[in-house]
């Protein structure tokens, strides 16, 4: 049971990414899309605005939990979706610091002086307290490589016309067997999502707050995040400072860097 | 004529002893308190280790486990990928060579309730087999054991009563009003529950009391209304370890972190695996061969790379329909039995027959003794090996047989630390009893130093003097010890067989100190400590008396007469 082997035959080479990506630009666009797009050409587009190479930010994570309010602010640089890191500059978890290097997770903490490996699945226990979990902070994996969506309706959310998608794991071991997906008509923004676990039940919902025009993507830098399985909770992310696919130095990803 | 002097030295130690009887009544009752005290220590820490041995094998996981050694080597991980299938061959296998076997499934995961959650450590096993290789399954406080095939769940007392989940005990009055009555279904249940409880204060808070002599189908119906309310209700959030080889892994991280972790035949393995891209340099997977595949899943799990291991997302409705309150605290904190088969398919842990562990221990053994030489790991592998063999299999070589105390680390950190700090707080008590004799010994001969003058003078020799002062000291040391061993033992007796309650010690420790004790620490009789020390302590205080004699002997007779 516990082995999968394989993640299928990788086929995507970079001609065929590039053409992809050409293809997607010109043609997949929902604005030059008349009528009904198809469910992968907007699986694309949310893609093509959320999916980096890099990222570095200042990010903010507001949490209520249970009728009491946290704030805490830190700095983040991540590459893919293999390596990231996070300090945290806020007074209460000043210095604390996190590195997710190849699957393992690690943390600093300054009252110890101490690196600690996370292992393997606590990445999904809730990251300092927040709705999200270490895995949901540093996701930035292509969905249409990972589910096959369909189109399953339309909606509104928020005043906002969205086309309504349902995701379904190409993979068994995929995180979230299952996603739905409300994509803005309009600019093809990921207006809010619902991540599901293998029996189906629902886990967490995604509500987009707003996107900035980050080099002609729309990019999220700011949205709420529900665990519906914490009872009053929700957590308001906040992106400031946002660049994307900019060179970062892989120094940044070392455990020297993490016991500085 | 030897033998006459000496009964006369010897009886003048006796007299001595009558002349000075307050120093020696002094002497010996420190004496006494050392070696009294000493035996009631040994004893409880030997009682607290004999029961916990015994509670650690009946209740948490028999004589010995069978896992993968992959498993074994990362055990405190509870990685889910190195379970293994076919248990039940093997556990036919062990029940042909005089084993019993029960297969779990453990993993981890937070237990949801209505009211909270809780970090839970998930034992899925086999309910018929559990029942016959451990007890704790004779210890459902209310409701009872899971049933095969469904997801029910018996929760420990403690992950209970902060779940608020199960029969409450001792509630505040507002908890028992909003979570007991508001159970109830009509003025009948209303008017049964409330008969159920009494009103009680406790630090100045009203609380109420299950009453003490409610019966077993008063605790059934009970249970039955709570459980209709949604009390019992429950949801497990886990995750799905699954190993999975990555499609593709960054340069850097294929040349930095991967290929330095793997062995040389490895690192070749992987490579004709994986081609890298001319362009952005990632490496990507290049086969479907699912042989090759398999291979270079051991080998990245071998070199523990985390970048195979997958996890998914589980949730799970399940119902508590026992509380488990077993003498071993371990099985009544933060754990839950679920049954096996309900966790094989998608709505469960998409186990496929796989189990993390088989548990063994022989079908006659008896829970008052500890694993002999037949349930050692050695001779149950054997004994597997022979049987297997019969029918023309061989025992797989990804498995390994460990024994209990292999699984007990903590257990044996805890005893080893208390058994050192008992040692020295013992050996201090001996150290200020001896000093006391010491000093004793000391004012004595001083205050007799004229008198050993004039035995000098009379011609009594330095042998006989020395004999007679360490004989006295002797004869002080032995009844103290002979007063200390009355003492401990009469001490230690209700300790063999009441011991005292530490109810509230352990509960606050979240029952997981070490011991696998939860309420009466019971001592043990140590009859060879017992006779040794009173043996050291007469020694010992015998000894006592050489120096200052030495002394005195040293000094010349007609100094000795003059002495004041």
């Amino acid at each position: 049971m516990q082995k999968y082997n394989s993640c299928g035959r990788s086929e995507i080479v970079p001609v065929v990414l590039l053409c992809a990506a050409v293809f997607s630009f010109f043609f997949l666009s929902p604005a030059v899309v008349e009528g009904e797009p198809s469910a992968a050409e907007l699986l694309a587009q949310v893609d093509d605005n959320e999916v980096y190479d890099t990222i570095t930010y200042t990010g903010e994570m507001i949490i209520e939990y249970q009728g009491r309010r946290y704030e805490k602010r830190f700095e983040a640089v991540a590459k893919e979706n293999s390596d990231s890191f996070i300090e945290f500059v806020n007074q209460e978890d000043l210095g604390t610091k996190y590195l997710k290097r190849s699957g393992r997770l690690y943390v600093y903490s300054p009252d110890s002086e101490q690196v600690m490996l996370i292992s393997g699945h606590l990445l999904k226990e809730s990251m300092m307290g927040s709705d999200l979990s270490y895995e949901d902070t540093i996701e930035n994996n292509k969905m249409s490589d990972r589910y096959n969506p369909s189109l399953i309706g339309s909606d509104t959310i928020d005043g906002h016309p969205a086309w309504v998608l349902d995701l379904a794991a190409k993979k068994e071991s995929e995180s979230y067997p299952r996603r739905k997906f409300w994509v803005d008509k309009e600019n093809g923004d990921l207006l809010h999502a619902e991540f599901y676990a293998l029996s189906g039940a629902k886990l967490k919902e995604y509500s987009l707050i707003r996107a900035d025009v980050i080099h002609d993507r729309r990019f999220p830098v700011e949205f709420e995040m529900r665990d519906l399985l914490r009872k009053n909770s929700r957590t308001l992310f906040i992106m400031h400072d946002v660049v994307l696919d900019a060179p970062v130095n892989d120094s940044v990803f070392s455990m020297r860097n993490l016991e500085r | 004529m030897r033998y006459s002097i000496s009964a006369t030295v010897a009886s003048m130690a006796l007299r001595n002893l009558a002349r000075h009887r307050v120093k020696t009544v002094i002497t010996a009752l420190a004496v006494a308190v050392s070696v009294a005290l000493y035996i009631f220590m040994d004893g409880w820490l030997l009682g607290m280790n004999l029961d916990s041995r015994r509670n650690i094998v009946s209740y948490e996981m028999g004589a010995a486990k069978i896992q993968t050694k992959a498993y074994f080597s990362k055990k405190d991980e509870l990685p889910m990928y190195e379970s293994f299938t076919g248990w039940q061959g093997i556990a036919s296998a062990l029940e042909r060579s005089g084993y019993d076997a029960a297969p779990r499934f453990v993993f981890s995961g937070t237990l949801y309730s209505r009211t909270g959650s809780a970090p839970i450590l998930f034992n899925a096993m086999d309910p018929k087999r559990e029942h016959r290789l451990l007890r704790y399954t004779d210890f459902v406080d209310a409701g009872r054991f899971p049933r095969s095939g469904s997801f029910e769940i018996a929760l420990g007392t403690m992950a209970a009563e902060k779940l608020h989940v199960g029969i409450p005990r001792r509630p505040s009055e507002n908890l028992w009003e909003d979570e007991v009555l508001a159970a109830t279904r009509n003025e009948e249940e209303r008017d049964f529950v409330q008969g159920l409880y009494t009103e009680r204060f406790e630090s100045g808070e009203a609380k109420m009391a299950l009453r003490d002599d409610v019966t077993h189908e008063e605790i059934n119906r009970l249970w039955d209304i709570l459980y209709a309310s949604g009390r019992m209700d429950v949801r497990i959030s886990t995750v799905i370890d699954m190993i999975a080889a990555p499609e593709k892994i960054r340069e850097e991280r294929f040349e930095e972190d991967l290929l330095p972790s793997l062995t040389a035949e490895d690192r070749q393995l992987i490579q004709s695996a994986y081609t890298q891209d001319p362009l952005v340099g990632d490496y990507l997977l290049s086969t479907d061969d699912s042989d090759l595949l398999d291979r270079v899943l051991k080998a990245m799990t071998a070199a523990d790379y985390s970048g195979a291991i997958r996890h998914v997302n589980q949730l799970i409705d399940a119902v508590v329909v026992g509380i488990i309150n077993s003498p071993n605290p371990k099985t009544n904190g933060n754990i839950a039995y679920i049954p096996l088969d309900a966790l094989q398919g998608t709505g469960g842990l998409m186990l496929d027959g796989a189990v993390t562990e088989l548990l063994v221990r022989a079908s006659n053994a008896k829970d008052s003794v500890l694993p002999g030489s037949f349930e050692s790991p050695d001779t149950i592998k054997s004994a597997l090996v022979s049987s297997l063999a019969e029918e023309g299999k061989r025992f797989p070589s990804e498995l390994v047989v460990k024994g209990w105390e292999d699984y007990s680390a903590d257990y044996f950190a805890a005893s080893a630390g208390d058994h050192v700090s008992t040692r020295i707080m013992a050996l201090f008590l001996f150290l200020l009893s001896f000093i006391g004799i010491a000093n004793t010994m000391l004012m004595a001969v001083l205050e007799r130093t004229k008198e050993i003058g004039m035995m000098r003078a009379l011609g009594m020799t330095d042998g006989q003097l020395l004999f007679s002062y360490v004989l006295e000291a002797g004869l002080v040391g032995l009844i103290g010890a002979s007063v200390g061993v009355l003492l401990g033992c009469l001490i230690n007796i209700p300790m063999v067989h009441t011991g005292i309650d530490f109810s509230s010690l352990a509960k606050q420790a979240g029952g997981d100190f070490g011991y696998r004790i939860t309420s009466q620490f019971r001592s043990a009789w140590n009859p060879k400590v017992i006779v040794g020390t009173a043996f050291i302590a007469t020694l010992l205080s015998a000894l006592m008396a050489l120096p200052p004699t030495f002394r005195a002997l040293r000094m010349p007779v007609t100094e000795s007469l003059r002495f004041e």
